[in-house]
């Protein structure tokens, strides 16, 4: 085996390299934008109100104050109050935690299942591609939310059913993305070298394929994270989500709807809250893609 | 007779259309009282007018003056809506030339020969119907169709009077078993045949019938029910027990209206009903646009004004309220509560509002522990404070209600023991043996977003007596299945619609009833229920519901909470159209006022 | 391209079709809840419903129930409406339209907006035209649909009043207000479309243009307007187009939720109906129908992947 390692080498310049340092060159490189930056710091506010924000919230976000509602934003209040006098801020920052819970476990379900299944699927080909791929192409044929919904119909409602839901809608894309990146980079050179040095398959998967599919993996998995964060504020609108009092942001923005032409705040800041939340995970994916494209280098 | 008859109710019509439900206050007037009235249970202003200023049509002069006498005297309160005023209200009535002037004052530009014929109403329902074979459908959305396509023997006129409609009189036989109906002659189906008693009989059989599985069938009577054709205008129906207020039965809504029976297709369903009704259906898309035309060989002369309604379902209040200020559809069956205020201060609106002789309530489920004891029920009536619960549910646009009727019902009964106590209400869980309270779960459904509003509310206010609620709101269908097979500790929801007091006792609490679906069950209140039902003498009638009110008020099944406002928005150029209680939308006497575009 | 090929496509379409039948049964099966009781509404008798049961056959075994619904499915009758009475095929082919013309109508705004967008920010990456553009998508693609449904209402509908705030005209009716009630559920469907389609298409464009045959054409001093049509567009086209197959579905989930926002007649609202009705025929009626057509639309978009890059082939 060491014997084709001098051949190999000349090839193994057009290969990748080693997971580890295009992690850290990733990183540097994202270091170098301001945009990825201030999306990372928004993703880690997002994260840490979603953490401790029961604890940091001014108000208890259910109390009812019938005699304070529809309060305009003030000092007291810099969110204003809902129809039930609640503290809207209160409210979204506690809410913060079922719209990423839903969107984080959601979206891993999918892209763990889908990317695994597409890799699968498209390094191995033949009958293994063909049935995963019709399965795939089976649950893909259903719009998502409405695929969500009847799911949902099935399994009840709540939050948990909601990830279940939203996850499973969200494998077939991953499998797809995957898929065609592996189809893609599977006649290539550096495969066909370590294929030659009799690498394993699972090795050959791990090592060689999957960091060159990175980012589109990537890409996706912030793309989907808004997908999921959206899917659940969907499934809010249409009274499946989580149940009142709690506060999720999908259900607050279909409640605080209602009253969009009087007091708009009401819809105003949820909706505002996931658009952040979803731009954050957006900005940041961008910059990873760019930073892990391997491409991009010298 | 019959033209005559009619076009009172057409002026009626109009003028309580102009006056609309929003009166204004002059400020500059001046009380200027003939006499005084205290108004009495069971009064409607109309009926006022007729007794003191001898016209029925004058009641908008008792309301200027008792407005002006309001800006001048404290004792009189301002009727703000012509169609609510409270026992115990005093009443400024106007000396009979100062109310004829006042009339022509408001009148001056009103008469029914203005009425213009033609045009198409767009008109935006809030749900979508659920089919429209009348005798299979439960759904309110698809009667508020029907009203306009069918008719029943009876009516109930926009004061809910029973009138003549399709029969012209009816009497009962000495043993109260038969009930023998004229029928009205020369009217026509839609599709030209005349209607006859071999239609009524065809129709009710069909309701009545087991097979056919209504749920509206007790409204004709039990199966066992006996439709005889006396001859081509005459029809007798004969029960197994006396039933007091078959006309009045059959006139609520259309699951009794008279069908042709042509409407059946090859598969034994009723797609789409023909009628004798002022419009017909003429163009179906599925559940989402329905033309109906004018009937032209309809039996009231001259009616219906518009040539044609086109009906479009928008369940989204934003949407519809948003298509209404727009002008792509002339009028709305409903806005959100909270947008009431705005909607009524923009000038391009016409904001009409009725009590609705409805309920909202809380359903507890007397099968399941604790609610088994009357004390747990009645604690959890005494925890709630129902300004709140209205205001968070309904905008304030409704009224508190500790038993099924609303003031303004001819059946209200002045018996409200549930204010709110929480030491009784927690004396009361001790005595119970629950002094630290339990957990329940309330069950309100997305189908109605008042009730979801209302739980929240009413979750913090239990727990102020140790009760730890929780909510579930599912969509419709399966709160219904949950409600149906007492999958639930207390749920929430409302009846609608009900004119007679037997509507508010009977069905929902007599214990073999399907509609019964708290499994209250109680022989004293069965037997006083029943015994109602057997009697047509009004005071009668009113005494056994006095009783019945109390006794079902202090079980508790039910805890009453609110009794809504029924709001319709229309553009200032639809006249014509009246806001009713029982929510019924009828159109026939509907126009629109062409001058006023361009 | 090879008709082998081709036809492998179809059969596993097929397959695929069949597959959703399946899916789409059983996910209904596991709905809690009696069809009969549905019919009859809450005040009918327990004898009247198990009657109907019997009546509609929902008392034999799944798989006969599956078989006979296939084989009805097959002779083109997807049964009645529980709710209507209507043959569902009647109700469906009254929607098919509406949505097909909204979800054109968001495609094409789609492109217009996510083609030029996505090919120029990534032809000048870090410019400031494409951290425009990328700020832009990324909002585009934030912003919940029925918000920006209700958005647009506020502006155009209420406050400009230039156009109709929901609801459709047949187009044989009238063209021209056709054409603008279509405006603004197109635009709401195509904003969001049209981000997704940028973003991807940017990825797409920067990835071709990184790959060493472009570096080679620069080099030998090929006009960059010929590097880009020549050789990175042709390239680019592929991921484009599975973006633009993987996009339909995501375009018609905008689809269902602006139907509803806009009272939109679509397919997509008949199903949200259906499932919040429990009209059981008409949900899988309308289910089955959206998911086929996705399915021949994407063995179309399979067809054109492998027309393009003949390197693709089956093996």
């Amino acid at each position: 085996m060491t014997e084709h390692v001098a051949n190999s080498l000349p090839l193994q310049k057009q290969a990748p390299p080693q997971a580890e340092s295009l992690w850290l060159d990733a990183l540097r490189r994202l270091r170098q934008q301001p945009l990825s930056i201030f999306s990372a710091i928004l993703v880690c506010v997002l994260i840490l109100t979603a953490i401790f924000g029961p604890l940091l919230a001014p108000y208890d976000p259910n109390d009812i104050d019938m005699a304070n509602r529809f309060a305009p934003p003030s000092l007291e209040h810099p969110f204003g109050t809902d129809d039930f006098g609640r503290d809207i801020l209160s409210r979204v920052m506690v809410g913060a935690r079922v719209s990423l819970m839903v969107g984080i476990i959601a979206v891993g379900l999918s892209a763990t299942v889908g990317s695994a299944l597409g890799l699968l699927a498209g390094y191995v080909g033949r009958l293994t591609d063909e049935v995963i791929m019709r399965a795939m192409d089976i649950i893909f044929a259903f719009p998502a939310i409405l695929l969500a919904i009847a799911i949902m119909a099935a399994l009840g409602r709540g939050v948990g059913n909601a990830m279940i839901a939203i996850g499973i809608v969200y494998i077939p894309i991953f499998a797809r993305i995957t898929r065609g990146s592996v189809l893609s980079v599977r006649e290539e050179v550096y495969i066909e070298a370590a294929r030659s040095i009799g690498s394993t398959d699972g090795r050959i998967m791990t090592r060689h394929i999957l960091p060159n599919i990175l980012s589109p993996i990537i890409v996706e998995i912030t793309l989907s994270l808004s997908f999921a964060i959206l899917a659940e504020a969907a499934l809010s609108f249409f009274g499946l989500g989580t149940q009142p009092p709690d506060p999720s942001w999908g259900r607050m923005l279909s409640e605080g709807r209602a009253y969009f032409q009087q007091s708009v705040w009401l819809a105003i800041f949820p909706g505002l809250a996931i658009m952040l939340t979803v731009l954050g995970f957006n900005l940041l994916g961008d910059g990873l893609r760019d930073a892990l494209d391997p491409a991009l280098k010298t | 007779m019959v033209k005559k008859y009619f076009s009172l109710i057409v002026v009626a019509l109009v003028m309580a259309g102009l006056v609309g439900n929003s009166v204004a206050i002059p400020a500059y007037a001046q009380a200027d009282c003939d006499s005084t009235y205290t108004v009495q249970a069971d009064d409607w202003l109309s009926r006022i007018a007729d007794r003191f200023l001898g016209d029925v049509l004058a009641y908008p002069a008792i309301v200027d003056a008792t407005n002006a006498a309001a800006n001048a005297d404290e004792s009189f309160d301002a009727i703000r809506n012509a169609d609510v005023i409270e026992v115990g209200q005093v009443l400024c009535i106007p000396a009979s030339e100062a109310a004829q002037a006042s009339l022509a004052e408001i009148g001056t530009d009103i008469s029914a020969d203005e009425a213009q014929p033609g045009g198409t109403l767009k008109v935006a329902f809030q749900n979508e119907w659920a089919g429209l074979d009348p005798h299979t459908v439960s759904s309110y959305s698809s009667y508020q169709i029907l009203n306009n396509v069918l008719e029943g023997l009876t009516f109930y006129d926009n004061n809910l009077n029973l009138v003549p409609w399709l029969a012209e009189s009816w009497e009962q036989s000495e043993d109260g078993l038969t009930w023998t109906f004229h029928l009205r002659e020369g009217v026509m189906f839609t599709n030209g045949r005349e209607m006859t008693a071999e239609d009524v009989k065809w129709s009710f059989e069909r309701l009545i019938d087991p097979a056919t599985g209504a749920g509206n069938a007790a409204r004709v009577g039990p199966p066992e029910t006996q439709i005889e054709v006396i001859d081509d205008y005459t029809v007798a129906i004969t029960h197994p027990e006396p039933f007091g207020i078959f006309p009045q039965s059959i006139g609520f809504d259309k699951s009794t209206g008279i069908v042709a029976k042509e409407s059946v297709n090859e598969d034994g369903i009723i797609v789409e009903p023909i009628g004798t009704g002022p419009f017909q259906i003429s163009e179906v898309e599925g559940t989402t646009r329905m033309v109906l035309t004018k009937n032209e060989n309809y039996w009231q002369e001259g009616l219906p004004y518009l040539d044609a309604i086109e009906i479009t379902p928008i369940p989204d209040d934003t949407v519809r309220e948003t298509a209404l200020l727009s002008g792509d559809v002339d009028w709305v069956l409903s806005i959100a509560p909270q947008n009431y205020e705005s909607l009524e201060a923009n000038p391009d609106v016409v904001v009409s509002t009725a009590p609705q002789l409805s309920y909202d309530y809380m359903g507890i489920n007397l099968t399941r522990e604790p609610f088994t004891d009357v004390r747990v029920r009645q604690a959890i009536a005494l925890a709630l404070d129902r300004e709140e619960i209205a205001a968070a549910g309904y905008f304030g646009l409704a009224e508190t209600i500790e038993g099924p009727t609303g003031p303004g019902s001819p059946w209200y009964f002045d018996y409200a023991p549930y204010g709110q106590d929480i030491e009784r209400a927690k004396e009361l869980l001790a005595e119970a043996g629950y002094p630290d309270g339990f957990e329940m779960e309330l069950l309100p459904t997305v189908q109605y977003g008042e009730t979801v509003r209302a739980a929240q509310v009413i979750q913090q206010q239990l727990a102020a007596i140790g009760i730890t609620a929780s909510i579930n709101a599912p969509e419709w269908s399966q709160w219904l299945e949950l409600e149906g097979n007492f999958n639930y500790d207390a749920y929430i929801c409302n009846w609608n619609g009900l004119i007679d007091a037997d509507q508010y006792y009977y069905l929902q609490h007599k214990s073999d009833q399907v509609f019964n679906f708290t499994g209250y069950d109680n022989p004293e209140f069965d037997e006083l229920v029943t015994e109602a039902r057997s009697t047509s003498d009004f005071d009668e009638r009113y005494q056994i519901y006095q009783d019945l009110n109390q006794i079902l008020v202090d079980d508790a099944p039910y805890i009453y909470m609110y009794n809504k406002l029924e709001i319709r928005a229309y553009s200032p150029q639809v006249k014509g159209f009246v806001t009713r209680s029982d929510q019924a939308n009828n159109f026939w006497t509907v126009w629109l006022d062409q001058s006023a575009e361009e | 391209m090879n008709t082998g090929y081709i036809l492998q496509r179809l059969f596993s379409t097929l397959i695929v079709i069949f597959g959703i039948t399946f899916v789409v049964f059983m996910i209904i099966q596991l709905v809690p809840g009696d069809p009969a009781r549905v019919v009859l509404g809450v005040a009918a008798s327990e004898e009247n419903v198990a009657a109907l049961r019997e009546r509609l056959g929902l008392n034999r075994p799944i798989w006969e129930q599956y078989g006979s619904w296939l084989s009805e499915l097959a002779q083109g009758d997807l049964g009645n409406s529980l709710v209507t009475g209507q043959p569902v095929l009647e109700q469906i082919l009254q929607r098919l339209p509406a949505t097909l013309v909204l979800a054109t109508a968001g495609l094409i705004v789609g492109l217009l907006i996510g083609l030029p967008a996505g090919i120029m920010s990534a032809l000048k990456p870090h410019s400031p035209l494409d951290t425009t553009t990328s700020i832009l998508s990324q909002i585009g693609v934030s912003i919940p649909d029925f918000w920006l449904g209700i958005l647009l209402v506020l502006l155009f509908s209420l406050t400009l009043g230039w156009l109709p705030s929901q609801g459709y005209t047949p187009f044989s009716q009238d063209p021209v207000d056709w054409f603008r009630h279509l405006i603004l559920p197109a635009l709401t469907v195509g904003i969001i479309s049209g981000s997704i389609q940028t973003r991807f298409n940017r990825s797409a464009m920067l990835e071709v243009l990184h790959q060493d045959y472009i570096r080679t054409a620069r080099a030998k001093g090929l006009r960059e307007a010929l590097v880009v049509n020549r050789h990175a567009l042709r390239n680019a086209l592929i991921p484009i187009i599975t973006i633009l197959g993987l996009q339909l579905t995501a375009l018609l989930s905008a689809v269902v939720v602006v139907e509803v926002v806009f009272s939109w007649p679509g397919l997509g609202r008949l199903t949200l109906e259906a499932v919040l009705d429990r009209d059981y025929p008409l949900l899988q009626g309308a289910v089955f129908t959206i998911a086929t057509l996705l399915a021949l639309v994407n063995l179309g978009t399979d067809l054109l992947y492998a027309f393009i890059d003949p390197r693709i082939e089956y093996a």
